[in-house]
């Protein structure tokens, strides 16, 4: 550990004085870590460790009742007792093996930053499956502090746990916590600073090693092995790992002549003990009796009692996952769901626009409209953006995003990945893959995020192209304010039924020739409860800012563009150069051929371009029904937004995020081309 | 090992199931080579500790060379089902190009196979297919046909795991959640032909129809 950093006693409040008797602050002083404590949160997918990380660092992160929400490490700060705290969140881990992206970023970061004190999140309600982590941990040699979480939903289950009984059994602090309601958060700095503490106290960090026994065999093997490595704290966890065969753990720890040694002894031991115990591999063996050691703990400190006052939940479970009532209320949700957003949506936009014009732009426009031709158009652009901006990401993502929220919260998108499982199977996906194509729905971005919780490669790269070409908030918006206000309602739904049509059809062509290993679905359902309305609320609002900040510069700044090329007159020359051949294979008039390039920043800023170009917002003055139809459906496939582009970029590679755009051009020209014919032979417009 | 070592010893282990020591001679018609050429072999894989020469009778096969002998057996009769079951391959052909193939397939290509194959017993000819060396118990498990597939379960039925066929991730994954050969579990919910919901290990897990296909349990009554 680094030399230069500083222990020991000092006032908390002036901070100066080395010594604990600063006398203005006499009753305040405590003891001080020199810098600020790393703590790192762990625990199993859906135990609550975003919940706690938000509630004590009041840094957002977004926290959710189905697994694998976190797939980044966040870190945030906060002040208790003088202390200064780094708290880490990470994602969600059943094991220390590393078989999915997300494990590995975990396990990574536990090795590599090594923090001072590792709060291992324990959900109550599932302790038996939880407490294997923690026994890994303990293993590792970390220093622990558990977080009991969920206490109060465990004692409604008539699950009591003894938590002073888990503490001894495990020998670390245990703190109940309801992290959702912040019961037992500063608990938890507490037991941190103590741990810290004591880590100074015993100079070289020399840990008090908790552990249990293996079986008689591999105790000995243990022991063979640890025999020739040289004195160090963590001969044991050698040992263990070495047994185990993670060579990339040894590799880290141990020298290159140690690293040989290890190994060969290892691999003798492990041929003895496959002799001994018949038919089962090591790997196998130490899981067995780890998990057994994490069944026995868990039943020796919880007392069951019958009352269980979830037994209705149960019932409630039954009719939402079977297949008959389950599918009608998964599309009274979602139908219900979407046309709320939009009708909600629609009054709010309305009132933000008319106020936004009569605050903004209509006295910019008075002001301006005696200036240069270049300034004005820069200006006005740039506002014009600022309002499709707010007048889409308040009303239509904003609502969406609350009732993503709530149904997050209460775990029924777990239950509608079940139910979904097996035509999801006809695309080569598992029903997993439906959460980011909801989240799709409101926008793409989070949407590829989330695919990360998927296990292979093949079907986080096809859910991510099903879900760019899955109709977001800004797309619906076009759908609906041109199609929808102009032609007919009624085609505005052909539009969208037309595009989930495009979906299946794409998702079962990649599904069946996409390469790539299909892995089996396995998923941990967690309890039906109560959405947390105030959460819910604070979450879109986090995720609204999250997309405030990544869309509202691109808008801004695609609009200053905008703004100078028709300040300076350059747009007629562009639009010409479209005309010809929009013409010809759209039908498009060549300013909105303009119109959807300038759609690429943000999708919906199409139809606000459109409006620009042509002079009015009356669209049928410039376009006939079947332009806008095209129009609409163009618009709908082609290129996903910056902002995605970018996400796919980050998460597939710059060949895969080109690969995908190419693609979608392509077919946006191929049906919107095809359409286009079409409906000029039959004439339905 | 080379291919042709391979080779000596599964034909000694097909011709005395490694029991009791055979002639050269015999070895020699058995492969249709020369009798010194064996005896070359035999001093090599002496050395090699896989085979021991017992005066007056002729080799036996060492405790090493029998597993070696039976891996290779396995593969090669494993090779035969698969080719003439899956792949339509004409049944006097199997045994060929299995000779082929039997040196060349790892140790995670046969699993597959007999994944696929759901664990057979005997070889297209008629000869038993040698136990798995990585499962023998397992092996019994799925031979014995007192287990059935997890996705044969009803709702309100318990079990208790007896073995994971499914691919090696989702093993891991079932893995290191608890779910081990020996755990108990109780099925809460399934979605015909699909997902299988059970509680174990104080937690509800959902699998989907594939993987639940290849997972075997043994029903409990109650």
């Amino acid at each position: 550990m680094a030399k230069d950093i500083e222990f020991g006693y000092g006032c908390n409040n002036c901070r100066n004085s080395r010594n604990n008797k600063c006398n203005r602050h006499r009753h305040r002083n405590r003891w001080r870590f020199g810098r600020p404590i790393r703590i790192a949160l762990v625990g199993a997918p859906t135990s609550g460790k975003s919940a706690i990380f938000s509630r004590l660092t009041g840094v957002g992160v977004i926290s959710t009742n189905y697994p694998g929400t976190t797939v980044e490490t966040t870190s945030g700060n906060v002040r208790h007792k003088g202390n200064e705290f780094e708290i880490t969140d990470l994602p969600g881990i059943y094991s220390l093996s590393a078989t999915s992206e997300d494990e590995k970023i975990t396990r990574d970061f536990i090795f590599k930053n090594k923090p001072d004190v590792l709060v291992n999140v324990v959900d109550a309600t599932r302790l038996e499956s939880n407490l294997f982590l923690t026994l890994q941990l303990l293993e590792l040699g970390f220093n622990l502090v558990i977080a009991l979480n969920q206490i109060d939903l465990a004692s409604k289950m008539g699950l009591k746990i003894d938590t002073k009984k888990l503490s001894k059994e495990l020998g670390v602090p245990v703190v109940e916590t309801v992290a959702v309601k912040g019961l037992g958060l500063l608990q938890i700095l507490d037991e941190c600073i103590l741990v810290a503490k004591n880590m100074n106290n015993s100079g070289d960090r020399k840990k008090r090693y908790y552990f249990y026994p293996f079986d008689d065999h591999l105790e000995d093997s243990l022991k063979n092995i640890t025999s020739v490595l040289p004195e160090m704290a963590s001969k044991r966890t050698i040992g263990i790992k070495a047994l185990e065969q993670d060579e990339e753990y040894l590799k880290n720890v141990l020298s290159n002549e140690d690293f040989d040694k290890i190994v060969s002894i290892a691999n003798d031991e492990k041929k003895k003990i496959e002799k001994a115990h018949p038919g089962i591999p090591i790997k196998d063996a130490m899981l067995r009796e780890r998990h057994a050691k994490a069944g026995a703990i868990a039943a020796f400190v919880t007392e069951k009692s019958k009352r269980n006052k979830l037994a209705n939940i149960e019932m409630l479970d039954d009719i939402l996952t079977s297949p008959g009532s389950g599918l009608v209320i998964l599309a009274l949700v979602l139908f219900s769901m979407m046309l709320l957003v939009f009708y909600i949506g629609g009054i709010i936009e309305e009132y933000i626009v008319s106020i936004f014009d009569a605050l903004v732009t209509n006295p910019l426009q008075d002001a301006l409209s005696g200036t240069h031709p270049l300034l004005r158009n820069v200006i006005l652009y740039s506002m014009l953006g600022i309002e499709a901006g707010l007048g889409i990401v308040i009303p239509y993502i904003g609502i969406f995003y609350i009732f993503i929220g709530i149904l997050e919260d209460t775990g029924y998108l777990s239950r509608a990945a079940l139910l979904l499982d097996n035509a999801c199977h006809k695309f080569g996906l598992h029903g997993k893959a439906i959460i980011p194509i909801v989240l799709a729905f409101g926008c793409n971005v989070p949407a590829i995020l989330a695919t990360r919780t998927l296990s292979s490669k093949r079907e986080r790269i096809l859910t991510g192209i099903v879900a760019t070409l899955t109709p977001c908030s800004a797309r619906t918006i076009v759908i609906l304010g041109l199609v929808g206000k102009f032609v007919s309602l009624a085609a505005a739904f052909s539009l969208y039924a037309f595009d989930v049509a495009i979906i299946v059809v794409v998702g079962y062509v990649l599904g069946k020739y996409l390469p790539g290993d299909k892995t089996g679905l396995v998923m941990e359902i967690p309890i039906l409860r109560m959405p947390d309305f105030v959460g819910s609320l604070k979450k879109s609002w986090l995720r609204m800012q999250e997309f405030v900040y990544v869309a509202f510069p691109l808008i801004v700044i695609g609009s200053t563009i905008l703004g100078v090329l028709s300040g300076l007159e350059l747009l007629d020359d562009i639009q010409n150069i479209f005309e010809e051949p929009s013409m010809l294979i759209l039908g498009l008039p060549g300013f909105a051929v303009t119109a959807l390039i300038i759609g690429i920043i943000r999708k919906e800023m199409a139809l606000e371009m459109l409006a620009v170009l042509g002079g009015t917002m009356i669209f049928t003055e410039i376009l006939t029904p079947l332009q806008m139809y095209v129009f609409s459906l163009v618009c709908i496939i082609y290129v996903p937004c910056i902002a995605t582009i970018a996400m796919l970029k980050r998460e597939f590679g710059t060949r895969d995020a080109a690969l995908i755009t190419t693609f979608t051009i392509m077919l946006a020209i191929l049906i919107g081309g095809s359409v286009f014919r079409i409906l000029t032979i039959f004439q339905v417009f | 090992m080379s291919e042709k070592k391979e080779e000596y010893l599964e034909a000694m282990y097909r011709l005395t199931d490694g029991k009791k020591p055979i002639k050269t001679t015999e070895i020699a018609n058995y492969l249709k080579v020369a009798p010194p050429s064996v005896t070359e072999m035999m001093t090599n894989l002496a050395k090699d500790k896989l085979v021991k020469y017992v005066p007056y009778k002729g080799v036996t096969l060492t405790e090493e060379g029998i597993r070696q002998g039976r891996r290779i057996t396995r593969k090669h009769r494993i090779l035969e089902r698969f080719l003439s079951d899956i792949l339509n391959v004409r049944k006097e052909d199997t045994h060929e190009q299995a000779c082929k193939m039997e040196h060349v397939i790892s140790d995670e290509v046969e699993e597959g196979m007999c994944r696929i194959l759901s664990n057979p017993k005997e070889c297209p000819h008629g000869t038993e297919i040698p136990e798995c060396p990585k499962y023998p118990a397992g092996c019994k498990k799925c031979r014995s046909g007192k287990n059935v597939p997890l996705s044969s379960l009803k709702k309100g039925e318990c079990a208790i795991l007896e073995l994971i066929l499914a691919d090696k991730n989702t093993r891991a994954k079932l893995n290191s959640m608890g779910i081990l050969p020996g755990t108990e579990i109780l099925v809460v919910r399934r979605i015909a032909n699909g997902p299988v919901c059970f509680r174990a290990c104080g937690t509800e897990i959902a699998v989907d129809g594939e993987v639940a296909k290849h997972i075997l349990v043994r029903k409990k009554n109650g």
